[in-house]
């Protein structure tokens, strides 16, 4: 049997102990339609406790949507999800959002808000209403700032930032959420390569503290290098699953992007990359 | 791109809003006094307070301040706080930061069913006017949201809230033709009119208001999540669909009620809840604590204007509130596109 302790009442300090063999997230069977058009064909899928999850397919093959099933924004057809051992039908709205969240793609704030308020915004779940701050929330709030680095940026509005700081400051709003599982819908689109890196630097040292992290991204090889647990997608079907060694192959690339490609490993870092193997071009010299 | 002013110093969000609270009254005692005192007749303040504290019936100064200017003074308060909190909760459930209750139609919409109701009416029954103002209100609402699309498109539902309270404004003075003995009386309340209620003293809609006010306060918190977008207010355990529901509850009560005091009122609803976020910052919970204080506040200030400005004539305060907030709108509009 798993072991699973309910988070302590302001959700900060100690994260619920899972065991490493129960699932997170468990979906069985998923349907799921975005208007009429079926996304999701009856998909399975365990997601690991207290690891770093990524989901990979070409666009429409349904990540986002599964995501959406799996944090209970969008209600599937049929089949059904188990969220930490129970049914996430079982879970109160609130309850659930002590549970998980998301970070979906499609967030927006009002330009002159600010960093503290955005971050303040993630305490929803645990505050009643019209309640003034705990220390428990203030320390969350200052936590989630120290752990995404937007500490200096407190008081600045979103409009004022780079893109970079304003996705880490999204992240804070979701990690000052504290919930033992995050979902993140390309967290990394829009952001230059160097920030890319420190956004994923920081999921990996979360899921290494505990927290389960599931993340839908578009680079093969920063998927290869960050995730535990690697899932690719396609046409609503999970084609194949398992750690970045065992799915980033040349087969389930082009099973999954229909891309030739070649995979090797660096000698030096021994990190796995692709390359997508590319007819010669003409008129070029080849050394 | 220009920085907004920061808000007022101050130690903290808390103090300086306490701070801000203080001054704002202070500014609302003083705007209401000269609104006691200025008008047709200039009456001095100490007679004013006399008046207030120990009037001496038949004295035409106390009588003018007792039961002239004071239950107009009442419902520019009510009225401004009401247009206020309705035009923040229109900003913050749209998306729109051009969200009024005039702008978008909902004041139109109001005044329609309050003609209507009262055209049809025969001479000697009273109209359930609030009640018509409150289902005119929520049929413009609900015109604007089905035309204004499923996307949170501030354009597309600004429009829809121009065509909206056009159509409405249209019928209105349809009906305004057909019978011509109820054009004068409902000219002056149709354009604004505070003045309206002064005669027949002050019969407000308090369970409308009270219950518009009790749904602003309940949905305060979760707007600010709104605002996020509703997958992040979903995500954060937010009822989406009861919020929807209960701040357009809130606008329809509110706004219906200031316009079955004051007739169609614009741009206090716009203007109001934008001052209370450059002072205050972007909670809405403290957008609610405050535009309605700023609403009363201008509406109070816009109706001494009224009286004033062309004394001993009176223009009507939907007139003067236009004629500072319609620059105000397009200077909101030019902000943004740039």
């Amino acid at each position: 049997m798993p072991v699973w302790r309910a988070p302590s009442r302001h959700g900060v300090g100690r994260l619920p102990l899972v065991s490493v063999t129960a699932p997170a997230l468990r979906a069985h069977g998923i349907t799921a339609l975005r208007g009429t058009r079926r996304v999701l064909h009856g998909l399975d899928l365990d997601v690991p406790a207290g690891r770093f999850t990524v989901l990979l397919g070409g666009n429409g093959c349904g990540k986002t949507t599964l995501l959406h099933v799996l944090a209970g924004l969008l209600r599937p057809q049929a089949g059904t999800v188990q969220v930490a051992g129970q049914p996430q039908s079982a879970y109160a709205r609130r309850a659930l959002a002590r549970q998980l969240t998301l970070l979906p793609q499609d967030a927006t704030a009002p330009a002159r808000m600010t960093v503290r308020e955005l971050i303040q915004q993630g305490r929803y779940p645990w505050q009643r209403w019209w309640q003034p701050n705990s220390t428990e929330d203030e320390r969350a709030i200052d936590e989630a700032a120290r752990l995404t680095d937007v500490h200096a940026l407190l008081d600045e509005p979103l409009a004022e930032l780079s893109g970079g700081q304003r996705q880490r400051s999204w992240i804070a709003m979701t990690l000052a959420q504290a919930t033992p599982i995050v979902l993140l819908d390309e967290p990394t689109t829009f952001l230059d390569v160097a920030h890319q890196i420190s956004v994923l630097t920081l999921l990996a040292r979360l899921s290494a503290q505990g927290r389960t992290i599931v993340a839908v991204l578009h680079d093969v090889n920063q998927a290869a290098w960050f995730a535990d647990h690697l899932v690719l997608m396609r046409e609503g079907r999970i084609l194949a699953q398992g750690t970045p060694a065992q799915v980033v192959t040349p087969a389930c690339l082009r099973a999954t992007f229909d891309l030739e490609a070649h995979v090797a490993r660096d000698p030096a870092s021994g990190l796995l990359f692709s390359v997508p193997a590319l007819p010669a071009r003409s008129g070029r010299a080849t050394p | 791109m220009s920085t907004a002013p920061s808000p007022l110093p101050g130690p903290s969000p808390r103090g300086r809003g306490l701070t801000l609270a203080g001054l704002l009254l202070v500014t609302a005692l003083t705007a209401a006094g000269l609104h006691l005192a200025l008008g047709a007749v200039t009456i001095s303040p100490a007679e004013v307070w006399q008046a207030l504290t120990e009037p001496v019936p038949g004295n035409p100064a106390h009588d003018i301040v007792l039961y002239h200017r004071l239950p107009r003074l009442l419902a520019a308060l009510v009225v401004g706080a009401a247009l206020a909190l309705a035009g923040g909760l229109m900003q913050a459930a749209t998306g729109n930061p051009l969200a009024d209750p005039g702008i978008l139609g909902i004041n139109s919409g109001a005044a329609l069913f309050v003609v209507a109701g009262l055209l049809a009416t025969p001479s000697g029954a009273s109209a359930p006017v609030p009640w018509l103002a409150a289902a005119g209100a929520l049929a413009a609402a609900v015109a604007v949201l089905a035309l204004g699309g499923r996307g949170q498109d501030p354009v597309r539902l600004t429009l829809a809230g121009a065509m909206v309270a056009a159509l409405c404004s249209a019928m209105t003075a349809l009906l305004l033709l057909l019978d011509q003995q109820g054009l004068e009386s409902l000219r002056r309340w149709l354009t604004g009119a505070l003045g309206s209620t002064a005669g027949t003293g002050l019969a407000l809609p308090w369970p409308a208001l009270a219950t518009g006010v009790l749904l602003a306060a309940v949905t305060a918190r979760a707007l600010n999540l709104y605002r996020l977008g509703p997958s992040v207010a979903v995500t954060m355990g937010v009822n989406v669909g009861r919020l929807r529901v209960a701040s357009l509850a809130a606008v329809v009560l509110l706004a219906g009620s200031a316009v079955a005091m004051a007739g169609p009122i614009g741009f206090v609803g716009l203007v109001a809840p934008h001052a209370a976020r450059l002072l205050l910052g972007e909670d809405h919970r403290r957008v609610t604590l405050v535009a309605p204080l700023l609403g009363a506040l201008l509406l109070v200030l816009a109706d001494t204007l009224a009286r004033t400005l062309i004394r001993p004539l009176e223009l009507n305060t939907g007139i003067v509130t236009a004629l500072v907030g319609a620059p105000l709108f397009i200077l909101l509009v030019l902000r943004r596109v740039r």
